[in-house]
């Protein structure tokens, strides 16, 4: 390729090559109207440089592959550690629920485990809530359709391999929840729970009195003959001693 | 700070003017030389070590590049001489049992002879190059002029020049297109517009891609007008094999 020197200036030249290229070089030297085919160019034409450009373009073909590739890893990745449940919350109140729970303690699950349970949780959204929230919301709705009153309980137990974390939310479910319910409910674990009915189950239903049967009637004795009561004392002398009884007809 | 102020508004005036750059290059040669120094290893000799020429060149483009916004004028500059020399170093590497034109040769007795280009010249001895070299300059000279009244200067058809093969391609289906089309030329230099409609319709390309390289098109229509015949032949490659038009001198 020659090409020809338009334009010469102390830190570059301009030169057209025959294909209709104009291109700013660096000035080694060259005069205006030059032809020359050594030009040193500093970026190299496109067509001239092909295979680098080839190189290039597939360099970056992979390039994007990997980051997209990396960017589904992250996604796909992320969604399992967010999905994978690390523990289950058991609520019986008698409305029974499962709440599966990952591991930023967020709900990714909840099912009825019983009919009740299924009613309650009926158009309710617990997905991405803090476990917290789902058990105090649905303990209201269970209250607000009256299967949990005063002196009714609330079992709560938490399966996890991940003892600590088990042992810790269950402690601090309990806790909270018996603060959110009030005192009058009782909530507990299932076990503590069934071991106070338990208990109660072991006491007499009633302290009996042991009332001893009556006999026969025994024949009325004959009654003794009636003494006289004494006679009253006499009256005083201005007492007449009639009484009013034989005037009880008098009519004034 | 006041340096480094003073610094970065000459490059921001240079960004917007060549000369302008060229009067930085000037001043700091002697930056320039150091970094080329640091690079060879000794000091570059003026004329005669191309690396300050590629030096000279990284550092108008450390210019072009520079943003203030991002730090310092002078460190981004010894970056782009750096990266540009080692680049030139590393094409230099692969063109090393190229003989140079200019590289003066020994004969089988370990005699001196003429440069190979000396050599070369003298088997034309009809072709006066120097007359060929005037005649082009005068050229170049007026087709700057020319392009001055249109308000564009070489170094806007360098930078506004297509630099796919691609985009390349359809300037040149224009340019052929407003060859066999004088008419076009003709308006352009009427009016000093370009008739990119009739351009594109014409030579069936897309429209915008001609207005991005307006100032490439307007520069190579005008070569294609008369009195350029040294640069149009020079051209061959555009339009393919230089014809003869009737009168001489048309495009």
């Amino acid at each position: 390729m020659r090409y020809l020197v338009l334009e010469c200036m102390l830190s570059h030249a301009v030169v057209l090559d025959e294909a209709g290229r104009v291109m700013r070089v660096p000035n080694l030297g060259y005069t205006v109207g030059e032809m020359r085919e050594d030009i040193y160019l500093a970026d190299t034409p496109v067509d001239d440089a092909s295979d680098a450009v080839r190189r290039r373009g597939s360099s970056r073909k992979a390039c994007w592959l990997a980051a997209a590739a990396c960017l589904c890893v992250a996604i796909i990745g992320g969604a399992w550690f967010w999905q994978t449940p690390r523990g289950t919350v058991h609520l019986e109140i008698n409305p029974s629920v499962a709440i599966e729970v990952n591991r930023f303690d967020r709900v990714v699950g909840l099912t009825g485990e019983n009919a009740d349970g299924d009613a309650l949780i009926e158009d309710y959204w617990s997905y991405g809530k803090d476990a917290e929230t789902v058990v105090f919301e649905l303990t209201d709705r269970a209250e607000d359709a009256g299967d949990l009153a005063a002196g009714g309980a609330v079992a709560l137990d938490v399966a996890s391999d991940d003892e600590p974390w088990r042992a810790e939310i269950e402690e601090r479910l309990i806790e909270d929840l018996s603060e959110h319910v009030g005192e009058g409910i009782m909530v507990a674990r299932k076990a503590d729970i069934e071991a106070v009915q338990a208990a109660a189950d072991e006491l007499p239903d009633a302290v009996i009195v042991a009332v001893p049967e009556p006999g026969p009637t025994p024949e009325p004795e004959p009654a003794a003959p009636a003494v006289p009561a004494p006679s009253p004392a006499p009256a005083p002398s201005d007492d007449s001693g009639y009484g009013d009884s034989g005037y009880s007809d008098y009519d004034d | 700070m006041g340096l480094r102020n003073d610094i970065a508004a000459r490059v921001r005036a240079a960004q917007r003017d060549t000369h302008r750059a060229d009067d930085l290059v000037r001043d700091y040669l002697p930056f320039i030389k150091a970094e080329t120094a640091k690079f060879m290893g000794r000091s570059p000799i003026e004329g005669s070590d191309d690396e300050l020429g590629i030096a000279m060149f990284a550092f108008h483009e450390a210019i072009m590049a520079y943003d203030a916004r991002r730090g310092a004028f002078l460190p981004l500059a010894a970056r782009f001489i750096k990266n540009r020399l080692i680049d030139y170093r590393r094409r230099e590497a692969r063109h090393l049992t190229v003989v140079s034109l200019d590289a003066a040769t020994e004969d089988a007795d370990g005699d001196e002879r003429r440069p190979l280009a000396e050599q070369l010249a003298g088997e034309h001895p009809d072709m006066d190059e120097g007359m060929v070299r005037e005649a082009t300059r005068k050229e170049i000279a007026e087709l700057a002029a020319l392009l001055e009244t249109f308000g564009v200067s070489f170094g806007d058809v360098a930078d506004n020049c297509p630099k796919q093969d691609r985009t390349l391609e359809v300037c040149r289906q224009a340019i052929r297109y407003a060859r066999e089309h004088v008419e076009l030329i003709e308006q352009l230099e009427k009016t000093g517009k370009l008739p990119l409609a009739a351009l594109a319709k014409g030579a069936g390309v897309e429209r915008k891609t001609l207005e991005r390289h307006r100032r490439y098109l307007v520069a190579m229509l005008l070569i294609y007008t008369n009195g350029f015949d040294i640069i149009r032949g020079h051209l061959y490659k555009v339009v393919g094999a230089p014809r003869k038009m009737a009168g001489g001198d048309a495009a």
